[in-house]
């Protein structure tokens, strides 16, 4: 009897220590129709605007997600891979401002941190004047200094816009970049692979497709010598195993 | 006497007798036997006519060198001994006819065996050393074949290929980008080597742990590090039952360096001057520890009510601090230093300001404010956690005719005293 108790007691210690321990973790399998749907309306949302929609179709990408309570696998082959990334790539592209300089400081600043202007750049009623802490909401000023509130409150707006452009633009750029990446590595693995290469001539066809800006799609080619990189037509291309 | 040490620095004698042990001619496996992976060669002739001798020899298949000649126990004697081959590389090997003590008409009976076997295939190696392939065309592996008149085994081969995982961080800060220990959410480039083509068959991933694994196939694939403390094991199995594994231990940041940026954009406020005290500074932000990149999480500063001793500061106590934890910012970092960690890339870091109120408002007198301010990370969309409390802290000292403010806000400073037009960084 004392034995039993003993083995109860060491059994609720190691459960109360181990709660996840009984629970095998959930395992979710999704094929590429699946993995399809999300990257499609993701990247409809995305080009509405939503670029957070931008970086949930690329994390729809990963063959295997694992987390202490989940594992997604799917089950995606390399060319569907290859087909999504330049998908998200086309739209990735669209959304970079080619005209927008991360490093440029603007007077209203960005992630809620507004340079004190310089005491000959204020308006006559804030000279020597204490102005706003960092990130101070502009809404403490409107009772007690209206004259404070007046001039810092269209900054604080501005420094609302410049951190979510910024945002939008790194996003954008940090995507763009990483699936052009993938795409030219994807691209010059098949072609290094000469005769052995099944989907080479896919790839080259698929780039010419989707890409819409020339200039990527020379990008996206760089690495292929110029005689390679002319696309095949789908009867031309090798049939997968 | 290089014979006794060779290339890499290990003693030959220590290198083997393997169980499990290291190559002794060849410098890559840094003479540590987790390196390399250990298997029994056998070779000789086992007929009833005990006539012939034998050489079974490998070679590196990417410079023909000879790695082992094992002979076999003499005239009619087979022999067996185990050898260490170094993992990510692909070998050679053949047989040698070495003599017969049957004159002008040697028979050429031979048998060999690897692991016992003359199978090709996958193996698992002796001590638990890893896996490696084996490719044998040629039949030469046998537990006995009559050769008869000829030397049929002349001109033939068979190989051994030695798989293994080769990572590479892709953050190119800290230098070592082969470490096994990674931050939180960083990213590791992961290739199967040596990238021949095998009978072995195609390549399919496996992760056991947490994080994120790019493909489900393929000789290269990219692991995310998860966003908390774990270990994770990455197993690459050829279709023939072979595999390899790589085992990452993903860090959680331990602490936070803040360092005083002095080419940034500063300014301070005193009396006469001014009717008010106050500086505004800019502190580099660094993640430690230092043996890992930072650079893909998201970190932020959570809410902090002000704190105060009896003093200035109790009268016009400093609003409490503001949490940013919907608008996190990025590490990037793209830079780790030695001591210091990930250094943030937040051009010009994080501002970090205080003031008194107007003089005229509140006569100055001695005070002491602070916060703790807690400093949370993610990675992705996934929950914060704490890494640890940091204290900004203002200090008042002095009276109506002169007095200092001092700010600190972990190892960095500045204070700024009456009289002056420009604030002094401390190190606190």
């Amino acid at each position: 009897m004392k034995i039993k108790c003993l083995l109860a007691i060491v059994a609720s210690v190691w459960l109360a220590k181990h709660p996840f321990s009984m629970h095998a973790k959930e395992i979710i399998n999704q094929n590429f129709a699946d993995v399809q749907n999300v990257v499609s309306q993701n990247l409809v949302a995305a080009k509405s605007g939503d670029i957070e929609a931008l970086q949930e179709a690329k994390d729809a990408l990963p063959a295997i997600v694992s987390t202490d309570t989940i594992k997604i696998y799917r089950h995606v082959t390399d060319e569907e891979t290859f087909f999504l990334k330049l998908k998200i790539l086309n739209v990735a592209n669209e959304l970079v401002d080619k005209s927008f300089d991360p490093k440029r400081v603007t007077r209203a600043g960005k992630f809620g941190i507004i340079p004190w202007p310089a005491e000959e750049d204020r308006p006559e009623s804030l000279k020597g004047k204490l102005l706003w802490r960092p990130r101070q909401n502009p809404d403490d000023y409107k009772e007690t200094d209206p004259d404070l509130y007046a001039y810092y409150k269209p900054l604080y707006e501005e420094n609302l816009r410049n951190t979510k452009k910024h945002e939008h633009q790194r996003i954008a750029r940090t995507i763009r970049d990483d699936m052009l990446r993938d795409a030219k590595d994807g691209l010059k693995f098949e072609c290094d692979r000469g005769n052995d290469s099944r989907n080479f001539g896919l790839y080259l066809r698929l780039v010419d497709e989707i890409i819409e800006d020339k200039q990527l799609r020379d990008e996206i080619l760089s690495d292929i010598p110029p005689e390679r990189r002319l696309p095949v037509s789908p009867s031309e291309e090798k049939a997968t195993p | 006497m290089t014979s006794r040490f060779l290339t890499d620095g290990v003693r030959d004698g220590d290198e083997v007798p393997h169980s499990p042990g290291s190559c002794p001619n060849d410098a890559d496996d840094g003479g540590a036997p987790a390196n390399c992976v250990t298997l029994k060669l056998t070779v000789g002739d086992p007929s009833g006519s005990e006539s012939e001798r034998w050489n079974f020899e490998v070679f590196e298949e990417a410079t023909g060198r000879t790695v082992v000649r094992h002979c076999d126990g003499g005239f009619g004697t087979p022999g067996s001994a185990e050898y260490a081959l170094v993992k990510g590389k692909a070998y050679t090997f053949s047989l040698r006819w070495i003599g017969t003590n049957l004159g002008n008409y040697p028979d050429y009976d031979w048998q060999a065996l690897i692991n016992d076997s003359d199978e090709a295939g996958a193996y698992s190696g002796l001590y638990a050393t890893g896996a490696f392939i084996v490719e044998d065309p040629y039949g030469l592996l046998t537990d006995k074949t009559h050769g008869d008149s000829t030397d049929i085994t002349v001109g033939k081969q068979g190989r051994i290929i030695v798989p293994k995982i080769v990572t590479e961080t892709v953050a190119a800060s800290p230098p070592n980008r082969a470490r096994k220990t990674i931050g939180v959410g960083e990213e590791v480039n992961l290739s199967v080597v040596p990238a021949v083509t095998t009978s072995a068959g195609d390549i399919t991933w496996e992760l056991d742990g947490s994080g994120i694994l790019d493909k489900n196939s393929g000789v290269t694939n990219k692991f995310t590090a998860p966003a908390r403390n774990a270990t994770t094991t990455i197993t690459a199995s050829f279709s023939s039952g072979a595999s390899c594994s790589t085992v990452f231990q993903t860090i959680e940041p331990s602490d936070i360096v803040f360092e005083n940026n002095m080419t940034a954009n500063y300014s301070g406020f005193a009396p006469p001057q001014f009717d008010f005290y106050a500086v505004c500074y800019w502190a580099n932000v660094y993640f430690l520890p230092d043996t890992v990149n930072f650079g893909r999480m998201k970190v932020c500063e959570s809410y902090a009510q002000t704190q105060t001793l009896p003093g200035y500061f109790q009268a016009c106590p400093p609003k409490p601090h503001s949490s940013w934890e919907n608008a996190p910012l990025d590490v990037v970092g793209s830079v780790v230093v030695p001591g210091r960690g990930t250094k943030a890339e937040w051009n010009p870091g994080d501002q970090i300001q205080g003031t008194s109120d107007y003089i005229h408002v509140v006569p100055i007198s001695d005070g002491y404010a602070w916060w703790d301010i807690p400093w949370l990370f993610k990675v992705g969309n996934g929950a914060y956690k704490q890494i640890r409390i940091v204290r900004q802290d203002y200090r008042l000292i002095g009276d109506m005719t002169n007095a200092t403010l001092r700010v600190t806000k972990g190892a960095s400073g500045a204070e700024i005293s009456t009289g002056e037009t420009t604030l002094r960084f401390i190190t606190p």
